[in-house]
């Protein structure tokens, strides 16, 4: 409901980070652009985050009525958010020009990603044995 | 709640940097001049690192990772 209060000042800082960056590039601490850009990030997702925990209690409400075991919503949830602040990094890495170092903290929230959604897979493929039976 | 006054802090650190450096190594001094990158980087980093632990402690507690 206030999304759209708040997309405005973010459109905003998002532009004027984006014309301070490469104002930042020229001078002569160009790491600065980068920490400017981490800020501002962090900044966005910050003001962000309320309404994300919003959304995702609405979508737990749903789930609950719909009967489904909340166990795989969690794991759902926690998917999402590692797969946030895995891209956060990512990306900030890859605009540093560490393309490499990008690629091994996605390789990283890929495993951690894999690992928690090990136990449903497993549940399926006992669902589907005890259908076989 | 983010503040965006961080980036105009750091907007202003680089430009800072930038004369100080610049005067630094007019006046001959080019490892004083070294020095204020240094501090200058090591002041931004400083100065984001709570903004960073703010976003990580909240992307935890909002998406229940524990």
């Amino acid at each position: 409901m206030s999304s759209i209060a708040a997309i405005i000042p973010i459109i905003a800082l998002a532009v004027i980070a984006a014309i301070i960056s490469v104002f930042l590039q020229q001078s002569k601490l160009p790491v600065m652009a980068i920490i400017a850009a981490l800020a501002t990030g962090a900044i966005i997702f910050l003001r962000l985050l309320p309404s994300f925990s919003e959304l995702i209690s609405l979508f737990e409400n749903i789930a609950l009525k719909s009967g489904l075991n909340s166990y795989y919503f969690i794991v759902v949830i926690k998917v999402i958010g590692i797969a946030y602040i895995a891209e956060f990094g990512a990306q900030l890495c890859r605009d540093a020009g560490q393309g490499a170092i990008a690629l091994k903290v996605e390789i990283a929230a890929k495993v951690a990603i894999m690992l928690m959604a090990m136990p449903i897979a497993s549940a399926l493929l006992q669902s589907v044995l005890r259908l076989l039976q | 709640m983010g503040d965006a006054s961080i980036i105009f802090f750091l907007t202003a650190l680089a430009i800072a940097v930038t004369i100080l450096h610049t005067f630094l190594k007019q006046a001959g001094r080019d490892e004083f001049a070294y020095l204020t990158l240094v501090v200058g980087v090591s002041i931004g980093l400083i100065k984001v690192l709570p903004i960073i632990k703010e976003l990580f402690n909240g992307v935890e507690s909002v998406f229940k990772l524990y």
